[in-house]
């Protein structure tokens, strides 16, 4: 019980719009342990993002309850949310999305001086990280429109990092990246996770899911089926199969 | 044409606060020049249409029977250009006090039978009673607009220590006669009124005379006076100068319509700042549009739009705003007429009714038009250079960030600080209009604090501004008194801090008629008029006024000839003084000076001041009881000048309390605009921020912080060139009315609050439109 970091009980959420509601979640009852690498897996329009961001508390759910460790936080406020996200959460976004008006360095640190004061530590730590996930002192002060979309999603995890959060929420990271720089961020991610860093990760790319120790997949909002891959390691063919083998079966 | 008309509209459409509030401040710069340019351009022609309306005379003199000389007459019906001309027998009180706002004035006052028909200047009642009593009068509008009074008021006369009670029955329109400011006042009484008056008064020396005259040139007016006083009077008894009041239709056009003319300056001026704001607005909406339209503007391209027709679509955009604005403008304008008119009525005395002017109306419009005609395809020129592709990605050559200012990990204070620096570094453009803005109306708001307070608060910087020496008494003797033994005794009177002759009288120069201060004691003045050389000592030596020297082309140590009677004398020129109490015509000589032109003149005016504790009108009375015999008239002049200072007051505080108002919002209106767009510009930079774990008041902290100190600089900014040029700037308005230096006390303190208030509002502006970031949402734009 001590193990589970994130959990949710009949997590609905429900988009009205024109008169018209989607049940985009329904009554979804999760577990998620510390440290895990979880991938949620799930056709276009399954509500696997909805349930990423509902579970990292960046949007509510529109019925039942999400505990972080053993705090309810459903019931924050948004200011609570945010001041919840930026100590336990660390976000990896498809779109990257970094500030285009701040340097690289700038960028980490923003996000990193929100929860320590000490300039000096921050950015000690942040330097460590740039140089951990391959981005030399020269990149350190350019600006993300000078930098290749591996580099900047790189950028984008050291960020998501700088924070030591509990949990990694990575929505669909390599799917604006092409299969070089995709290899790249996927071997940095399961080289954090090894380090024990928990990653929850959406992604309907079956190499990037591979990489993960607990595949879930959702369909029409429910969660349909689960798969257990244990630790990932390089060149396992019976990892693949398997995993393929579950998606079959989940109608894939 | 019908693309460009659907691009503007949905232009519009898409911003419709921003436009909303481009409209509000062109609408506001519009009703200010509107305003402006009427009261410019018709308040004098009202003047005169009025006058002719009235059937006014142009030129007007009152005397007692005893300076009264058959010859007068005579050049009164035979000057060259009079067309009319009438005597009258009045009652003339040669001072005469009364109660005027919030103090008392003195004056000559006329006393006219209403029963007497007459075809110049007949009686006209902008109001009255309708039932008749035996103490009846008709007063001048002023009496109401200015002075307070309404119809049946008891209205109190005192003349030589003795009250004359009147009751108000209606109030008369007349261009001589009707206002305080001419040096004399008419008063209208019924036949039983006017016999009771002159029984109550049983004084023959209160008999006078009254004659006008119509030319068929006004212009002519100001020339028939100088010649009346200098071919006319005196060449005749001596004395009589002093005694007969004159005024010509130019005098009392140029004095009763001045106070609208300073007015109208004053709106036009700051109508001018709106309007620049609302170009500077304009500008950076134009850029605005089209940073966040770029890619609409690459799609427009990529389609076939050409840049002339997508630069057309803008300028038409502002056009429309523009347009609309200037015609509601316009049109409040004439409802504010009304207001306008009721607070210049104040000091004029006149009742203006303005109906459409197309002439004020047509200039503001198209002054309005053809600013946003010339601001709006220059600052959208760069659409010209713009290819379809580099707009498509949002122009991501145009976007290379130069600079990162103010690292996080090398610049000192917290993170919400130093991100609010990073915002002021990069935006520098725009930060740098708001500082012009708040500049530009900060310098109005110092200009109507430094009036407001230097006309309110404090008058004596505007007493000297006017050129008047304020003492506590004025004094006038009888003729022949020896004045240096009652100035002795005068001294020796308990609370008389100084006392001396200082005499006022008419001279002429270059056949101008010009006013002359004569006293050997000019070191004694509390009001140093000289801003050039010094006063004169010697009987050669003279002080000009210096618009008089800039429009003889004299200065100091020049030579001037001086006409008194029939004796020119030429004078040396030793000071340049200011003063608009005579429209700058005002010169200062010694009794000796004057001596030399008229060996007789002797002094009969003694100015009295006294410490600050003691009650001025007791002494006055006490002055009555020891020298009665001696004096004619001894005028409270703290009492006058508050009296005639209190319609200015009334003005300058409505001018300034205005200035402030409309400040106030277009700092508001300039803050809501800009937060707005940058809200807009970088609403996905929010986003992130949110994500990360940024909380709503956070970066509303952040966003203020990002403005404050660009306002605090635009105010401090404004503020100080308002400091340091308020008095160049004031002594340049009123420069052609005499005024060459002014002193106006600057109101640090005022100014600082000024300063801090605009902070406080700009702070809670900024929270108030920042407080929309808790709207964006980190999850749409992440499923966006």
């Amino acid at each position: 019980m001590s193990d589970i970091i994130l959990k949710s009980k009949m997590l609905s959420k429900t988009f009205s719009s024109g008169g018209f509601q989607q049940h985009v979640l329904k009554n979804l009852n999760l577990e998620i342990n510390k440290g895990d690498y979880t991938v949620i897996m799930g056709s276009s329009g399954s509500g696997k993002s909805t349930l990423l961001y509902a579970l990292s508390g960046m949007d509510k759910p529109t019925l039942g309850e999400i505990y972080f460790g053993d705090q309810e936080i459903s019931k924050y406020s948004n200011d609570k949310l945010a001041i919840f996200r930026r100590k336990n959460c660390g976000f990896v976004f498809q779109q990257i999305y970094l500030i285009n008006t701040m340097s690289v360095l700038d960028n980490c640190l923003a996000s990193g001086l929100l929860i320590n004061k000490n300039k000096r530590e921050v950015t000690k730590k942040a330097k460590e990280l740039l140089i951990q996930v391959g981005l030399t002192e020269s990149d350190w002060h350019k600006f993300p429109s000078q930098l290749s979309g591996g580099e900047a999603q790189r950028v984008g995890i050291v960020r998501a990092l700088i924070n030591s959060p509990n949990v990694v929420f990575a929505d669909e990271p390599t799917g604006a990246l092409n299969s070089a720089s995709s290899k790249d961020v996927l071997d940095l991610l399961t080289e954090i996770n090894n380090k024990g860093q928990g990653i929850l990760m959406v992604t309907h790319d079956i190499k990037s899911a591979r990489r993960g120790s607990r595949i879930l997949y959702l369909k029409d909002g429910v969660i349909c089926g689960e798969c257990l891959l244990g630790k990932y390691v390089s060149g396992d063919k019976q990892r693949h199969e398997k995993l393929t083998s579950f998606l079959t079966e989940m109608g894939w | 044409m019908n693309k460009i008309w659907m691009l503007s509209l949905s232009n519009i459409r898409k911003s419709k606060g921003a436009s909303f509030s481009l409209l509000i401040v062109i609408t506001i710069a519009a009703i200010l020049l509107s305003l402006g340019l009427l009261t410019s351009l018709n308040f004098k022609k009202a003047f005169d249409n009025r006058a002719a309306e009235l059937n006014s005379a142009h030129v007007a003199a009152a005397m007692n029977y005893g300076s009264y000389q058959e010859q007068f007459d005579t050049y009164f019906s035979t000057y060259t250009g009079v067309i009319d001309t009438q005597k009258e027998e009045i009652i003339f009180l040669s001072s005469a006090k009364y109660a005027y706002g919030s103090g008392e004035l003195a004056f000559p006052a006329f006393f006219i039978n209403t029963s007497k028909a007459k075809e110049l200047s007949p009686l006209t009642l902008a109001e009255k009673l309708d039932e008749v009593s035996g103490r009846d009068i008709y007063v001048p509008y002023i009496l109401q607009s200015g002075g307070g009074y309404e119809l049946s008021d008891e209205f109190i006369i005192n003349y030589r220590d003795k009250d004359y009670s009147f009751r108000i029955a209606g109030f008369t329109e007349d261009i001589l006669l009707g206002s305080t400011n001419l040096g004399g006042v008419g008063f209208h009484l019924p036949e039983e009124s006017y016999i009771n008056f002159q029984n109550e008064l049983n004084d023959d020396t209160t008999n006078g005379i009254l004659l006008q005259s119509r030319l068929d040139n006004t212009n002519k007016s100001d020339e028939m006076i100088t010649n009346f006083q200098k071919n006319v009077i005196l060449k005749g008894q001596e004395g009589i100068a002093s005694s007969v009041w004159l005024c010509s239709y130019s005098a009392a056009k140029n004095i009763r319509t001045q106070t609208a003319t300073i007015g109208a300056t004053i709106i036009i001026a700051f109508s001018l700042i709106i309007v620049l704001v609302s170009l500077l607005v304009i500008k950076f909406r134009v850029n605005t549009s089209i940073e966040d339209g770029m890619a609409d503007i690459g799609a427009l391209k990529s389609l076939g739009y050409t840049s002339h027709q997508i630069i057309s679509s803008i300028v038409l955009q502002f056009m429309l705003i523009a347009f609309t604005g200037a015609i509601a403008g316009i049109l409040v304008s004439y409802l504010g007429v009304v207001p306008l008119s009721n607070m210049f009525s104040a000091q004029t005395g006149l009742i203006w009714k303005q109906g459409l002017d197309l002439q004020s109306s047509a200039l503001c419009f198209i002054l309005i038009l053809f600013s946003v005609v010339i601001i709006t395809p220059f600052s959208a020129r760069r659409i010209k250079k713009l290819h379809p592709i580099i707009a498509l990605r949002c122009g991501a050559t145009t976007h290379t960030f130069k600079k990162n200012h103010c690292p996080l990990d090398r610049t000192k204070g917290s993170l919400n600080f130093v991100l609010s620096l990073k915002n002021i570094l990069a935006n520098v453009k725009q930060n740098i209009m708001i500082v012009i803005i708040v500049s530009a109306v900060c310098f109005a708001s110092v200009f109507g604090l430094v009036m407001y307070y230097n006309i309110v608060i404090n008058d004596k910087a505007f007493i000297d501004m006017v050129g008047v020496e304020m003492c506590s008494i004025a004094l006038s003797t009888v003729e022949g008194v020896d004045t240096a033994p009652l100035i002795e005794n005068i001294k020796k009177m308990d609370g008389v801090r100084k006392a001396f002759n200082y005499n006022y009288g008419s001279v002429t120069i270059n056949d101008e008629s010009v006013q002359a201060y004569i006293s050997d004691d000019l070191a004694l003045l509390d009001n140093n008029q000289i801003y050039e050389g010094r006063y004169p000592k010697y009987n050669n030596e003279i002080s000009i006024n210096g618009s008089m020297a800039k429009k003889y082309e004299k200065s100091v140590g020049d030579t001037i000839l001086v006409k008194f009677g029939s004796n020119e004398i030429e004078y040396l020129i030793t000071g340049l003084s200011q003063g608009m109490s005579f429209m700058g015509r005002d010169i200062t000589i010694t009794l000796d000076g004057v001596k030399q032109m008229k060996e007789s003149y002797q002094y009969n005016s003694i100015n009295i001041y006294l410490e600050d504790d003691i009650d001025v009108k007791n002494f006055i009375s006490e002055l009555n009881q020891r020298y009665g015999t001696k004096i004619t008239a001894s005028i409270n002049m703290k009492d006058m000048a508050s009296s005639q200072l209190g319609a200015y007051s009334s003005i300058v505080a409505i001018i300034a309390s205005i200035i402030l108002i409309i400040t106030g919002f277009v700092v508001v209106l300039i803050l809501y605009l800009v937060i707005k767009a940058v809200l807009i510009r970088f609403r996905k930079d929010f986003g992130i921020q949110k994500a990360i774990g940024f909380t709503t008041f956070q970066l509303m902290t952040q966003t203020t912080l990002s403005f404050l100190p660009v306002v605090f600089i635009g105010a401090i900014l404004g503020s100080l060139i308002g400091s340091i040029y308020i008095n160049t700037l004031i002594s340049i308005l009123f420069k052609e009315m005499g005024v060459m230096k002014v002193s106006f006390i600057v109101p640090t303190l005022w100014i600082g609050l000024m300063c801090f208030g605009i902070c406080v509002i700009s702070y809670v502006v900024s929270m108030l439109v920042s407080w929309r970031i808790r709207k964006i949402s980190a999850y749409l734009l992440m499923v966006e």
